[in-house]
């Protein structure tokens, strides 16, 4: 009899969606090994290398519950499936073999690590387990294992990672019980999620509670963050065109939790914890030689060892993360971070400027919308900058003055990004809106649209590239005003920003334009 | 009902309640609907008809009372009797990135008696073009899809949650051919939701019209076009030359439903009320001229929607 749950990954859309679970499993386990390194360093030897492996069966079995959710996942909001014979069955079925699958392989690669049948050898079964039922559990949750923005789904996936190395030692002894605990718990968790399949009494109607986005809780998220009717206190007939752009905003982002303000703060607040994060990690890597931070040259091998980095991140303290690293490494970080950083905020944010519809005019609807990009991108320019001024002030506090050079890459990349963003919004209206204008905008749906994911990974890559390329051509021609005169400098810098940034605004208007003249209207 | 009707009963309710936070969408409703007869489930917007449809299909849980499809509860409904329905929902929602070929072929799997054949004659019927993702198919063709997934394993229970809503006459057309095929092949009992009431008029043989939750006729539709008429109620001729108007104000009898009046006359609608025709004409001085009754003026008459 053939499986069901893999026939629903026959075609290259959702493999896409495979890829996407991949790279959502990749980077939970880089998060939480960034987390646990600055906050509790693991000490090299077997610890660490308990963790790692650990670590790898635990996301590895993560994205394959992840992947069979998904799968049945999109059966349990068909309105085919409930009747179908045997389905449900199969389903729970398949997914419960999944798990076992999935525990044995641990159980085995536990046995062929430590040679013979003892508690530490159930280690990394024990870790699988785990993985799949957080990855089952996730789903079941109204979450997903592979969706952004699922804070609690993410902190539930990252946490047994973080506590990996503990998770070790606690089941090192009685491996075998613990063990028969956590096949259990994958047997129960699959046995759920197949029950919940067979949607009997009470199950929600797609057609009712919104599918999709009411499954996952983002419609319950929307309505907490819309405003409150009669909330933005407007009191006359709109007329003006900041009549409507106050309406627009009011309407993308209400009052609650600040509304643009505060989102601005939210931003500048996440840009300078992951910064320091990820300054502190590469400073790791940079300080051990894993990369040349200077030339970019080759790892020399005695460096490349996983327990060598594990030591170096074990002197992670603030001091350190805000030592100026080697100048071309930082650019190269600051360009990533804060492009990819910001192109999300303004992916997420661009769907609302383009499906709005009032009663006024298409060609007043394109400069309304593009008034209200300019003031989100004036909000989140000034709060990541914001974030990054008060990071050199701390830093020149604690370095006595020098601080300032280890923050400045960042607000060079922010103005680069700041600059580029146009070409996101129009890359993202040329790929995304304008291919799909009457169809229901699901941003929960979206998030799983591996075609929507590829022109979002080719936009970001795109401004990463760009204002990188900028901030280097920004860096080539400081050099050759330094050698020219203090008034040519003073004319010629304002002019690198300003030009390139009032024309490709200019380029999004003409774009947004042309689409509010032509295009079908969601 | 009669003895045999109640053998060959496939769909019911008894006394079936539903409430949603204390709000009430169905009270008491108690109908049944036996092998091969067609049902039309009528009712304004928030009646209760979407709701009757799901606690049938187990998907939603009485508050009081029970739904059966053959002769089991709704929530108890196992993968055997599961497979001798077929529903089409309100809103169909398939694996959007799935062709239509590819979906139809994933379905057929799970049911020995898959009708090829009439997948094929259903699919040309409806001019379905399979090769299309379902995501990008309109709301009609998706509707359609719903309606030969549901049919082609020969369901002997049809449950149908306004299939028509999205379909353009043509296929309409081309539903209720279906519907009369697969009654003429499989004699399925057929409950179908809509608010299109000329294509219930000429497809069902039973009304069961629910008005606030509450079923407010259970009935063939026979029956229904025998009881009720719209009498054209006019001056007899003798008093009209007399110059004495028509005091439709004194039109009062529990038999008449509704009433409207027009400068030269009145029209009324009137239920059981042939053998009271003589008597109101002599009674009032006026000639009756008695016109069948469309069920969307009925449908106005029992959602005191008003009737003219």
């Amino acid at each position: 009899m053939a499986l069901v749950l893999p026939r629903l990954y026959v075609g290259w859309f959702p493999l896409l969606r495979g890829v996407v679970v991949v790279c959502t499993s990749v980077g939970f386990g880089l998060v939480a090994s960034m987390v646990r390194s600055a906050v509790w360093p693991v000490p090299p030897g077997a610890a660490a290398d308990a963790w790692v492996a650990g670590s790898i069966a635990y996301l590895v079995a993560g994205a394959v519950a992840a992947l069979l959710a998904a799968a049945a996942y999109e059966l349990r909001v068909s309105s085919f499936a409930w009747n179908t014979p045997e389905l449900a069955r199969r389903v729970r079925r398949e997914i419960s073999l999944g798990g076992v699958v999935v525990f044995l392989v641990g159980a085995v690669a536990g046995v062929a690590i430590h040679g013979a049948l003892t508690g530490e050898s159930w280690f990394l079964a024990i870790a699988a387990a785990l993985g799949f039922t957080i990855g089952l559990v996730n789903s079941l949750c109204r979450l997903m294992w592979a969706r952004f923005g699922g804070t609690l789904g993410m902190v539930l996936a990252v946490l047994p990672l973080f506590f990996m190395p503990e998770i070790a030692r606690l089941t090192a002894s009685s491996g075998f019980l613990w063990c028969m605990f956590a096949a259990s718990a994958v047997l129960v968790a699959a046995d759920r999620l197949g029950r919940v399949l067979e949607r009997r009494g009470d199950a929600p109607d797609p057609s009712e509670d919104g599918g999709f986005s009411a499954q996952f809780g983002l419609a319950k998220m929307r309505t907490r963050r819309a405003p409150r009717d009669g909330a933005d206190g407007f009191d006359r007939v709109r007329s003006s065109n900041g009549d409507w752009v106050r309406a627009l905003l009011h309407e993308h982002y209400g009052v609650v939790g600040g509304g643009l303000v505060g989102s601005a703060i939210r931003l500048g607040l996440a840009t300078v914890i992951v910064t320091l994060f990820v300054r502190g990690f590469f400073r790791a890597l940079s300080e051990l030689h894993v990369f040349d931070a200077t030339t970019g040259a080759a790892p020399t091998p005695e460096t490349t060892h996983f327990t060598a980095v594990q030591a170096g991140l074990s002197t992670f303290s603030i001091e350190w993360i805000l030592q100026p690293l080697p100048a071309r490494n930082e650019e190269l970080i600051a360009v990533n971070l804060v492009a990819v950083i910001i192109s999300i905020v303004v992916w997420n944010n661009l769907v609302a400027s383009t499906a709005f519809r009032y009663p006024i005019s298409r060609r007043r609807l394109a400069w309304i919308g593009w008034l209200k990009t300019q003031m989100e991108e004036a909000a989140a320019f000034v709060g990541v900058l914001a974030g990054f001024v008060a990071l050199g002030f701390v830093a020149a506090r604690h370095s006595g003055g020098d601080g300032w050079a280890s923050v400045l890459p960042f607000v060079t990349a922010t103005v680069s990004v700041f600059m580029l963003l146009p070409v996101l919004r129009w890359l993202r209206l040329r790929l995304v809106d304008a291919r799909r204008p009457t169809q229901k905008l699901d941003p929960a749906t979206e998030m799983l649209d591996p075609r929507i994911l590829a022109a979002y990974a080719l936009s970001v890559s795109v401004i990463v590239v760009g204002a990188f390329l900028l901030t280097d051509w920004w860096e080539e021609g400081t050099r050759h005003l330094r050698a020219g005169t203090a008034g040519m400098r003073h004319v010629w810098m304002p002019l690198l920003v300003l030009v390139p940034t009032g024309l490709l605004r200019w380029f999004w208007l003409v774009e947004l334009r042309k689409y509010y003249r032509r295009s079908d209207l969601a | 009902m009669t003895h045999d009707d109640r053998d060959r009963i496939v769909l019911s309710a008894e006394h079936l309640s539903k409430s949603f936070d204390g709000r009430a969408a169905l009270e008491g409703v108690t109908f049944s609907v036996p092998r091969g007869r067609v049902v039309g489930l009528v009712g304004r917007n928030g009646s209760g008809k979407t709701t009757l449809v799901r606690c049938l299909q187990g998907l939603a849980a009485p508050t009081a009372g029970r739904a059966t499809v053959f002769g089991v509860d709704g929530l108890a409904l196992d993968e055997a009797e599961l497979a001798r329905i077929g529903v089409v929902q309100q809103e169909n929602r398939f694996v959007s990135w799935m062709s239509g070929r590819a979906h139809l072929d994933f379905v057929r799997t799970f049911f020995p008696r898959w009708d090829a054949a009439r997948e094929r004659r259903l699919v040309d019927a409806f001019e379905l073009d399979l090769r299309q993702r379902i995501g990008t198919l309109s709301p009609g063709a998706v509707q359609k899809l719903a309606i030969v997934t549901a049919v082609c394993h020969h369901p002997e229970a049809l449950l149908l949650d306004e299939p028509a809503a999205s379909l353009d006459p043509p296929s309409r057309e081309a539903l209720f051919t279906t519907l009369f095929d697969l009654l003429r092949e499989d004699e399925p009992a057929i409950l179908i939701s809509s608010h299109q009431l000329d294509d219930i008029e000429r497809s069902v043989d039973w009304i069961l019209c629910l008005e606030k939750g509450r079923v407010v006729r259970d009935e063939a539709l026979d029956s229904l076009q025998e009881r009720y008429a719209r009498w054209r109620v006019l001056p007899a001729p003798e008093r009209a030359g007399a110059g004495a108007g028509l005091r439709a104000e004194s039109f009062a009898a529990p038999w008449i439903r509704s009433k409207f009046v027009e400068p030269d006359g009145a029209l009324l609608v009137v239920e059981d009320a042939e053998g009271e025709r003589e008597s109101f004409e002599a009674r009032h001085g006026v000639t009756v001229d008695s016109q069948p009754l469309r069920l969307a003026e009925m449908f106005k008459v029992w959602t005191s929607g008003g009737a003219r």
